[in-house]
C-alpha cells in the first residue's frame, strides 16, 4: 500500500514538472542540426552541449553524437563543448538552417572537437548555458577522466585508469594492493562498475597492482562518487560507467606498448567505411617467460614461501626442508568491439572481454621419504605441494542506441558477466591425477587440501534506459532492468568439510523515473526514485534520490545530495588476523548477508574559473546491514558453523574533501585533501564497542602535477595518508581446565584498535615523444616510492602455540621501483 | 572565494565534532577469571591473574591478590575470602551454598577494573545407572600377539534437552594391582603406557558412556561421575586449540575480562573390577 502511495506521489510530482512552462521556447521556427565527432578518432560524442553563448538557448548530443538545437536566427554563432575537449564556435548560414514548417532538412553542421590537455575536468553543473563546461552531466559529485591523458602520470608499469582515479580527493590512494576504489568511506564492492553495460565485480590484476581494464581500449569513464542518480542501482557507495573504444570509422590504426611486465597492442579496424568497425585490444603480461626486476619486487609481497618481508629465522631439528620455488605467474585480457552505424537514428555494438590471472605455486617434494608396502620393502615416494590460484572476468554485451526523434532516444543492454576466483592448497602423492590443473575441488585420490576456495558469480542482465528531452530545461529518463544473479562460495579449511558452501541465485527486478528540470537559470533539481523487486527474499525496496544544484554567480555554485540506496550482493571480508584479510562474494540472504542500506547525504560549494578551480565537498552517509565473517569467534558447539562465523553491523562514513586545481598553463596539476572516518558497529564483535573500519584513512593529501617542455612530459605525484586500522593479539593468559591441563591462551585486542603507521609515496615519471617514420612513438620512465618509504601494507603474526610467544612481521609495500616503457602508434 | 574557505573549515569541524561513542582501543589490562562452582562444595576455586602483555618486561603471568571478589546468589552478596594460595579466593566459612537451578552472580573488582559473570547451577544427570556394579576381569599379559579385550562397562543416563556431560572415572583405592601385567625385561619405560589411574572424557552431548575394562590401570573399585556442564565450558574446552593460522578468540563469558566462571552438577555410580584366577 505504501508502495502505491509513493508511485502515486511520485508520479503526480513528474506530471507537475512536465507541465512547467518554457518560455519562448516554441517561438523560434527555425533549426540546425548535425553530428558531433571526436576530432582524433571520428567517434561520436553522446553528452557534449551545443548552445548560443549569452542566451539560454542550447541542447545536448544523443547517445549518437546527434543534435538538433531550435534557434532565434540565421545569424547567431552556435558554440560546441564536451569535457576535456576544446570548445568549438560555429557561424549558422542560411544553407545550415532548416524550418520546422519545412520537411526538407537543409545541409547538417558536422563538428570534431579537439582533445583538451588536461587531465580532469570536475564537472559543473549550471542552469545558465553560457557557463556550462559539461551539460549532459548534470548530476553533482561526478568526475571524469580523459584515459587517453593519464599515460603521463607515474604508473607502476601499466597506464591504469583505476590508479589515476585514486589520485582525486575522497578516493584512497594509499591501496598499492587494490585496483579497487575506496570512495569516500566505501569499500571496492560498494561499487557499480559498468563497461559496456557489462556489471564487473573484479577489477584486480596482479592481486590488485593493476586494474582489469586496459586502458587502451576505454574511450571514456566517469565517477559517480556519491549521490548518484536513480537510473543506477545495486550498490552503496559510488558508480564507474567505462565505455570500451569504438574504433575509427574510416581509417585503420594501430598501436603497441611494451613495459616492464607486459605488452599490450590496440587494432582499430574500419570493416565498412563510415558503418561498422572492430577494435582489438589485448595486453599480456610476459612473466611466466621472463621475471623482469619490476615483477619480482612486486610478486614477492604477494608470495607467502618467499616472504621476502619475514626475518630470518633458522630452526634446526629433524624433518626440516627446504627448496627453492619459482612460481608461475601470469595474467592476460582481451577486448573487442564491433559497432555498426545503422544509419543516423540507430547504432549497435558488441562488446567481449576477458581478463585472467593464474599463478602456480605448485612444487615437486623429492625428499626421498621412506613408504613401506605390503611386503615391508620400502620404496621413494614424491609429494607434491599445490597451490593454484586464478582469478578473473569474462563478459559480454550488445547495446543497441535509437534515436526515436530529435528530443526521445533509447538504449537497450543486454549482458552477461562472470567473476570467478579459486584458490587450492594442498598435497598430492604419486597415486594422484597428474593433471593439476583439472577443475577446482577438494578431495581426489592421493590429494588432500589444507585450504580450498572457489568463488563464482555469473550476472545475465537486460536493461532498457530511455531519455525524453521535453524541453531545454527539462529532461526525464525513465528505464527497467532485469538481472539474474548466481554465486557460488566455497571455503574449506580441509578435504573433508567445508566452513562455508553456499550457492545461491536470485532476479532483481529494477525501474526507475528520474526528472531533471532547471528553473529561473539558477536551480538544477534532479528528483528521481528506483524501485527493486528481489526475487530470493521475496522483499521490494524504494530508493528516493534528489539532487539539487544552485549557482550563485558564474563562478560560485552550491551542491547538494540525498538518497537511499541499497545493495543486494556483497563481498564480504573474511577476516583473517594472522595473514591478512580476504573477501568473497555472496547473495543477501537475510541471514549471514542481510540487503545492506545507506542514506547519503552531500553538499558542496565551488569555485570555478577556465585557469583553476576551488571545490569542497562534505558527506555524510548512514550504512546499514553491513557484514562480516570471521572465525575469530568459531566455536565447534554449533552444528551449523556459519552461525557464529558471520556478523552483521552497521556504520558511518563521513567527511570532507577539497580539491584545489590549476587547469591551464605548461604547469598543470591538482592538490587534494580528504578529511574523514568510517566507523562501523557490530553488536557481536568487539564487546558492541565501535570500531574504525579496516579502510579508514583520517587524513589523505595529495599532490599531482605535469609539465610539458617541449617534447618532453614530466609529472610527480605524492600522496601522504594516515595509516590504517589494524587488529593485534595482545597478551597471554592461561587457564586450567578440568583434567588438570593448563592451556596457554591468546588475547586478541579491540579489533581495529591500532594503526599502521602514516602512508608517504612520491612518484615521479618522464615521457619523451618522438617519431619513427611517420609513426608517433612514446618512451617513458617513471620511479614509484622515489623515496623508498617504509609503508607497512599489514602486519603478520606467526604463533609458537606452545609457549604463546609472537613472531611480529611488518609486510611492506612497494619500496624504490623503477620502470620503463614504450609505445609506438600507426598515426 | 573568502566565504568558500570559510564554510569548508565550519563543515570540517562540525563532522569531527560529534565522535563521542565508546571506541575500540589500544591494550588495557584484563582481568582473568578462572572459576569454577561444584555442587555442594565450598567456594574454593576463584582463580585470578593478569593477562600478559606481549613486549613486556614482565616474564610470568601475575595472580591478583588484592582484587575485591564477590559472589551473589538468591539476592544476598558474599565477599569471598583470599587464600593462602596466591591469585585464589573462596567462601572459607561454608556460608555461600552451590544449588542446583541456582544463579550465581560473580563480580571481580580490581585497580579500576571491573569484570563480571553469571552462571546457572545445572541439574545433575538424571537416572544414572550402570550396567554391571562387579565384574570378574582376567590379567592381561603385554606382549605380542597379544588380544585385545573389548568387555565393557556401561553408564547411561537421561539426555533429553542435548546437554553436554563429561565423565571422570577414577580408581577408590589405595593399594593397587595392575590389570595389564607387564614382562619382567620391558624395564620401568611404559609401565603406565596407554593406562590411566583416571579417565576424564571431553565434554559432549551424550547419555551414555562405555567403559572398556583393558583400558583401567588397576583391578578394585571404581567411582564414575557424570558432570552436567554448562555452555560456558563447552565454549572454553572447544576453543582451547589456537590455531596460528586463522587466530581465534577463546570465547568467554566474563564481561569485560577473560576466562571463565562455570558451574557443575554430578551424580555418582560405582563398580569394581575382580581378578579372575
Amino acid at each position: 500500500m505504501q508502495l502505491h502511495k509513493c508511485f502515486v506521489g511520485l508520479s503526480t510530482c513528474l506530471f507537475l514538472l512536465l507541465l512547467i512552462p518554457t518560455s519562448s521556447y516554441a517561438e523560434f521556427k527555425i533549426y540546425i542540426h548535425g553530428r558531433v565527432t571526436d576530432a582524433e578518432t571520428g567517434v561520436p560524442l553522446p553528452g557534449a552541449t551545443v548552445f548560443i553563448p549569452k542566451s539560454n538557448i542550447g541542447c545536448i548530443t544523443t547517445p549518437n553524437g546527434y543534435y538538433r538545437l531550435i534557434i532565434p536566427s540565421d545569424t547567431v554563432k552556435v558554440t560546441f563543448s564536451f569535457v576535456g575537449y576544446e570548445n568549438q564556435s560555429v557561424q549558422v548560414t542560411k544553407e545550415t538552417c532548416s524550418y520546422i514548417s519545412s520537411e526538407a532538412s537543409r545541409q547538417p553542421i558536422e563538428v570534431a572537437l579537439h582533445p583538451k590537455q588536461s587531465e580532469i575536468d570536475v564537472v559543473s553543473v549550471y542552469a545558465n548555458m553560457d557557463k556550462i563546461i559539461r551539460l549532459s552531466d548534470d548530476e553533482v559529485s561526478v568526475t571524469s577522466l580523459s584515459p587517453k591523458l593519464i599515460q603521463k602520470l607515474p604508473n607502476f608499469g601499466e597506464v591504469d585508469i583505476m590508479r589515476s582515479f585514486q589520485l582525486l580527493p575522497g578516493i584512497s590512494g594509499s591501496n598499492e594492493t587494490s585496483a579497487g576504489l575506496y570512495v569516500r568511506g566505501g569499500t571496492p564492492d560498494q561499487n557499480l562498475i559498468l563497461f559496456d553495460g557489462m556489471s564487473v565485480y573484479h577489477v584486480d590484476h596482479f592481486y590488485g597492482f593493476f586494474s582489469a581494464f586496459n586502458a587502451n581500449s576505454i574511450e571514456d569513464v566517469k565517477l559517480y562518487k556519491g549521490c548518484f542518480p536513480a537510473k543506477y542501482g545495486g550498490r552503496l557507495s559510488s558508480v564507474m560507467e567505462l565505455k570500451g573504444k569504438t574504433a575509427e570509422i574510416d581509417q585503420l590504426n594501430w598501436s603497441a606498448g611494451l613495459s616492464l611486465l607486459s605488452v599490450n597492442g590496440l587494432l582499430e579496424l574500419p570493416i565498412i567505411k563510415d558503418k561498422l568497425s572492430l577494435q582489438l585490444s589485448a595486453r599480456r603480461s610476459y612473466t611466466d617467460i621472463i621475471k623482469s626486476g619490476l615483477y619480482k619486487n612486486i610478486f614477492s609481497l604477494y608470495d607467502n614461501t618467499q616472504s621476502n618481508n619475514a626475518p630470518e629465522m633458522n630452526f634446526g631439528g629433524p624433518g626440516r626442508f627446504s627448496q627453492t620455488v619459482e612460481p608461475t605467474f601470469y595474467f592476460y585480457d582481451i577486448n573487442a568491439k564491433l559497432t555498426w552505424f545503422a544509419g543516423d537514428k540507430d547504432e549497435v555494438s558488441f562488446a567481449f572481454y576477458n581478463g585472467i590471472d593464474n599463478l602456480d605455486n605448485s612444487r615437486e617434494n623429492d625428499f626421498g621419504g621412506m613408504r613401506f608396502g605390503e611386503t615391508g620393502s620400502s620404496s621413494t615416494s614424491t609429494t607434491r605441494t599445490i597451490d593454484l590460484s586464478r582469478w578473473g572476468n569474462v563478459g559480454a554485451s550488445v547495446q543497441w542506441k535509437r534515436d526515436w526523434s530529435d528530443n526521445f532516444n533509447s538504449q537497450l543492454f543486454i549482458s552477461y558477466s562472470n567473476y570467478f576466483t579459486g584458490r587450492q592448497r594442498g598435497t598430492e602423492s604419486d597415486e594422484a591425477e597428474q593433471d593439476t590443473t583439472a577443475a577446482f575441488g577438494p578431495g581426489g585420490m592421493g590429494r588432500s587440501f589444507s585450504m580450498y576456495e572457489d568463488n563464482n558469480v555469473a550476472d545475465f542482465s537486460i536493461s532498457l534506459d530511455n531519455s525524453y528531452q521535453v524541453n531545454k530545461h527539462h529532461l526525464l529518463e525513465f528505464g527497467m532492468k532485469y538481472t539474474d544473479v548466481g554465486i557460488l562460495y566455497q571455503y574449506a579449511t580441509n578435504d573433508t568439510s567445508y566452513v562455508i558452501n553456499t550457492d545461491n541465485s536470485s532476479q532483481l527486478i529494477a525501474a526507475y523515473v528520474q526528472d531533471k528540470i532547471s528553473l529561473f537559470n539558477k536551480l538544477d533539481i534532479n528528483a528521481g526514485i528506483r524501485y527493486t523487486y528481489y526475487t530470493l527474499l521475496g522483499n521490494s525496496y524504494l530508493e528516493p534520490r534528489l539532487t539539487v544544484t544552485y549557482k550563485i554567480n558564474d563562478a560560485i555554485k552550491i551542491d547538494a545530495g540525498w538518497g537511499k540506496y541499497n545493495q543486494y550482493i556483497a563481498r564480504t571480508i573474511r577476516e583473517d588476523i594472522m595473514a591478512g584479510s580476504n573477501d568473497f562474494w555472496m547473495l543477501s540472504d537475510g541471514e549471514n548477508i542481510p540487503v545492506s542500506s545507506s542514506y547519503q547525504y552531500l553538499a558542496g560549494i565551488s569555485y570555478n574559473q577556465s585557469e583553476f578551480l576551488l571545490s569542497a565537498e562534505g558527506y555524510y552517509k548512514s550504512l546499514e546491514g553491513l557484514s562480516e565473517f570471521t572465525m575469530r569467534f568459531s566455536n565447534q558447539r554449533f552444528d551449523n558453523s556459519s552461525n557464529n562465523t558471520f556478523f552483521t553491523g552497521s556504520g558511518v562514513a563521513k567527511g570532507i574533501e577539497f580539491l584545489a586545481q590549476k587547469k591551464t598553463g605548461k604547469l598543470t596539476g591538482w592538490i587534494a585533501y580528504t578529511l574523514g572516518s568510517v566507523i562501523h558497529n557490530f553488536p557481536d564483535l568487539n564487546s558492541g564497542k565501535s570500531f574504525y573500519a579496516l579502510h579508514d584513512q583520517t587524513q589523505e593529501l595529495k599532490i599531482v602535477a605535469t609539465q610539458s617542455v617541449r617534447n618532453w612530459d614530466f609529472s610527480a605525484t605524492w600522496i601522504f595518508a594516515t595509516g590504517t586500522p589494524y587488529t593485534a593479539p595482545e597478551g597471554i593468559y592461561e587457564l586450567t581446565l578440568l583434567d588438570g591441563t593448563t592451556n596457554t591462551y591468546i588475547h586478541v585486542g579491540d579489533k581495529n584498535a591500532y594503526r599502521l603507521p602514516n602512508y608517504n609515496r612520491a612518484d615521479i615519471s618522464a615521457n619523451f615523444n618522438f617519431y619513427i617514420g611517420n609513426s608517433r612513438a612514446v618512451m617513458g620512465a617513471s620511479v614509484f616510492n622515489l623515496l623508498n618509504h617504509e609503508n607497512i601494507w599489514y602486519k603478520e603474526f606467526d604463533l609458537d602455540e606452545e609457549t604463546g610467544d609472537l613472531y611480529e612481521t611488518n609486510v611492506k609495500k612497494l619500496g624504490f621501483t623503477p620502470n620503463l616503457t614504450f609505445k609506438l602508434y600507426l598515426r | 572565494m573568502n566565504k568558500t574557505i570559510v564554510i569548508s573549515i565550519i563543515a570540517a569541524l562540525l563532522l569531527n565534532a560529534c565522535e563521542k561513542e565508546n571506541y575500540s582501543s589500544a591494550f588495557s589490562q584484563k582481568i582473568v577469571i578462572q572459576g569454577y562452582l561444584y555442587t555442594h562444595n565450598s567456594t574454593d576455586s576463584i582463580y585470578l591473574t593478569e593477562l600478559l602483555p606481549y613486549g613486556s618486561d614482565q616474564d610470568e603471568i601475575l595472580p591478583i591478590n588484592d582484587a575485591i571478589v564477590t559472589i551473589t546468589h538468591n539476592n544476598t552478596e558474599y565477599v569471598l575470602d583470599k587464600l593462602k594460595t596466591e591469585g585464589m579466593y573462596g567462601n572459607t566459612d561454608g556460608t555461600l551454598p552451590i544449588l542446583e537451578g541456582d544463579t550465581y552472580y560473580l563480580t571481580v573488582s580490581y585497580d579500576s577494573y571491573l569484570a563480571s559473570a553469571e552462571t546457572i547451577v545445572p541439574e545433575k544427570p538424571q537416572n544414572l545407572k550402570i550396567s554391571v556394579s562387579a565384574i570378574d576381569f582376567k590379567q592381561i599379559e603385554m606382549g605380542f600377539g597379544m588380544v585385545q579385550d573389548t568387555t565393557t562397562i556401561d553408564v547411561e543416563w537421561d539426555n533429553p534437552n542435548n546437554e553436554y556431560f563429561y565423565v571422570v572415572i577414577e580408581s577408590r583405592d589405595t593399594v593397587q594391582e595392575s590389570i595389564m601385567l607387564l614382562p619382567d625385561d620391558f624395564g620401568g619405560f611404559g609401565r603406565n603406557f596407554g593406562q590411566f589411574n583416571r579417565i576424564l572424557t571431553a565434554p559432549r552431548v551424550m547419555d551414555s558412556y562405555s567403559i572398556r575394562v583393558s583400558t583401567l590401570e588397576y583391578f578394585g573399585r571404581y567411582i564414575v561421575r557424570v558432570y552436567t556442564v554448562n555452555p560456558e565450558y563447552v565454549d572454553l574446552y572447544e576453543t582451547q586449540t589456537q590455531d596460528s593460522r586463522n587466530l581465534t578468540e577463546p570465547l568467554s563469558n566474563v564481561v569485560n575480562g577473560l576466562g571463565v566462571f562455570t558451574a557443575f552438577s554430578s551424580d555418582s555410580v560405582f563398580f569394581s573390577v575382580n581378578k579372575l584366577e
